[in-house]
């Protein structure tokens, strides 16, 4: 008698966790040219009394997650989707997404937005920069495609005409110097360098690196 | 004359006359084996992240961490191992209820004090553990070390 | 044996173990003081950068516009575009450059940092505790 009580205590202690997700971790690769990146996070309710969903609260400014309602009866079934802002992120992202009921407002459960978003090309550095006065010798920006994208660099212009930009293909489309320099530097002058590639195919993008004269 | 044997207890007892009810309790102390050396290896593997880890949670100041970071692992492998081999079961018993009041501790504690939650920091090992459902589970296993240590073979 | 003795052997080996461990492990922690990544810095490493200093403000611009450390200029990934050129307006190789955000356990700061470097913005640091830390010393 006594072991059947114990069993029933064991089996009682997940009760609390009613609403059942189909997954809590998602993980998403984005395209160069994407925006955002959109999970959606599907879950039931699969206790026997409504459960009222009172919180969504994200890690980070840059990820929203919605709910249509916030109400789910016995068996009913919901989904929160959360949109992580790309912006200028790279690499490795990883934001997390709590999710409080009314029922149980000490025992959040977090859902997991794994983002992969991949650098296609690589600058180095993004800027280059000379004091008023000094020697308007050329400077070099390193651009490499990263392995394995099918991108390719197809043009370097400077929006300004007092700092001239030659390029020099170190590998066609893949790996590019570019030399910079200014026509003088008595006075700052500044200068947008636009690097236009091929990739994606519907939305080629276009990447920044400046040079300044201050 | 014979030695009195210590006595049985209830759950002991109900379990005597019936092997399905062995062949479960065996089943469970295996699993919680397999758990305890689960856990000590993957910290065991690299007790510096495990020390980042356990920083997170703000709980102990730096050489107690450090000092925590290969102790617990090797703690629980040695628990790990007695409950597999089934001996000194008693005394295992002890750090697994031991260790999961403490592990229970840590999680209400990081969940009680609120997650940071402000411009994208969560503290990775929060994000990376999750606080509510290893918190569930810990309870879950204390129950059953409770059953374990009510129906063990004193010897 | 009582389960209390086992519980003891059973502490012994443990120490034991833990013992070889810390000695031999590859991967064992520094037990004297916590591991720092080498760019990060308190509010009083800064002190003797005072009139050298680019502060960098991690946050959203909402929360730049609300409040922020004097001077300082805002930059993160929503507006990097927008705001890198203002960046540079304000920088000149040689100064150090201290990226902060909300507190002590934001890792905005931090990627910012690393953005910057892999920039080419050499000499970025951020800071430990954030607009928090700053603010408790400033503002009382």
């Amino acid at each position: 008698m006594r072991l059947s009580l114990l069993l029933s205590l064991f089996l009682a202690i997940p009760a609390f966790a009613q609403l059942k997700w189909d997954t809590m971790e998602q993980s998403l690769k984005s395209k160069p040219g994407d925006r955002e990146v959109v999970a959606t996070y599907r879950f039931t309710n699969t206790g026997t009394t409504p459960i009222t969903i009172d919180n969504v609260h994200t890690s980070c400014g840059c990820t929203t997650a919605a709910l249509t309602k916030n109400d789910y009866a016995p068996g009913e079934s919901g989904e929160i989707v959360a949109r992580m802002d790309i912006g200028s992120r790279t690499g490795h992202q990883e934001k997390s997404i709590l999710v409080t009921t009314k029922q149980n407002p000490k025992a959040p459960m977090i859902l997991r937005l794994i983002a992969d978003i991949p650098e296609p090309l690589v600058m180095k550095p993004t800027f280059v920069m000379w004091g008023v006065g000094e020697s308007p010798k050329s400077k070099t920006i390193d651009i490499k495609v990263t392995d394995g994208f099918p991108i390719k660099l197809l043009k370097v212009d400077s929006d300004n005409p007092n700092i001239k930009v030659e390029v020099s293909e170190v590998h066609p489309g893949v790996e590019l110097e570019v030399h910079v320099t200014p026509k003088d530097t008595s006075r700052p002058e500044m200068a947008t360098l636009l690097i236009r590639t091929d990739y994606p195919s519907d939305n080629p993008q276009t990447y920044y690196a400046y040079a300044k004269v201050k | 004359m014979e030695a009195a044997e210590p006595p049985m207890s209830p759950v002991t007892q109900s379990m005597a006359n019936r092997p399905i009810l062995r062949i479960g309790r065996l089943l469970l102390r295996l699993a919680i084996a397999a758990l305890f050396l689960f856990a000590a290896i993957t910290k065991l593997v690299d007790p510096s992240s495990f020390a980042q880890q356990i920083a997170n949670y703000q709980l102990t100041p730096w050489p107690a961490t450090a000092v925590l970071s290969v102790f617990l692992p090797a703690l629980e492998l040695c628990v790990g191992i007695s409950l597999l081999l089934g001996r000194w079961e008693g005394g295992a018993l002890v750090w697994v209820a031991i260790l999961l009041t403490i592990f229970s501790g840590a999680l209400l504690s990081a969940i009680v004090r609120g997650l940071s939650i402000d411009c994208g920091c969560f503290g990775r090992s929060i994000e990376n553990t999750g606080t509510l459902w290893p918190l569930i589970r810990n309870l879950a296993l204390l129950v059953v070390t409770g059953f374990l240590w009510f129906s063990r073979n004193k010897k | 044996m009582t389960a209390l003795r086992q519980a003891g052997l059973i502490l012994l080996i443990a120490v034991g173990l833990a013992g070889v461990t810390a000695a031999v492990h590859p991967k064992r922690p520094p037990f004297l003081a916590p591991p720092r990544d080498p760019n990060e810095v308190t509010l009083a490493q800064t002190k003797p950068w005072a009139g050298n200093i680019l502060w960098v403000d991690a946050r959203s611009e909402s929360e730049f516009a609300a409040e922020h450390i004097p001077d300082a200029v805002c930059l993160n990934f929503e507006n990097w575009n927008e705001q890198f050129p203002k960046f540079l307006d304000r920088y000149s190789p040689g100064q150090r450059v201290v990226v902060y955000c909300s507190a002590i356990s934001c890792q905005l700061s931090r990627e910012i940092a690393a953005k910057l470097k892999a920039s080419g913005v050499d000499g970025t640091y951020f800071l430990e505790g954030g607009w928090e830390a700053w603010k408790q010393q400033n503002h009382p």
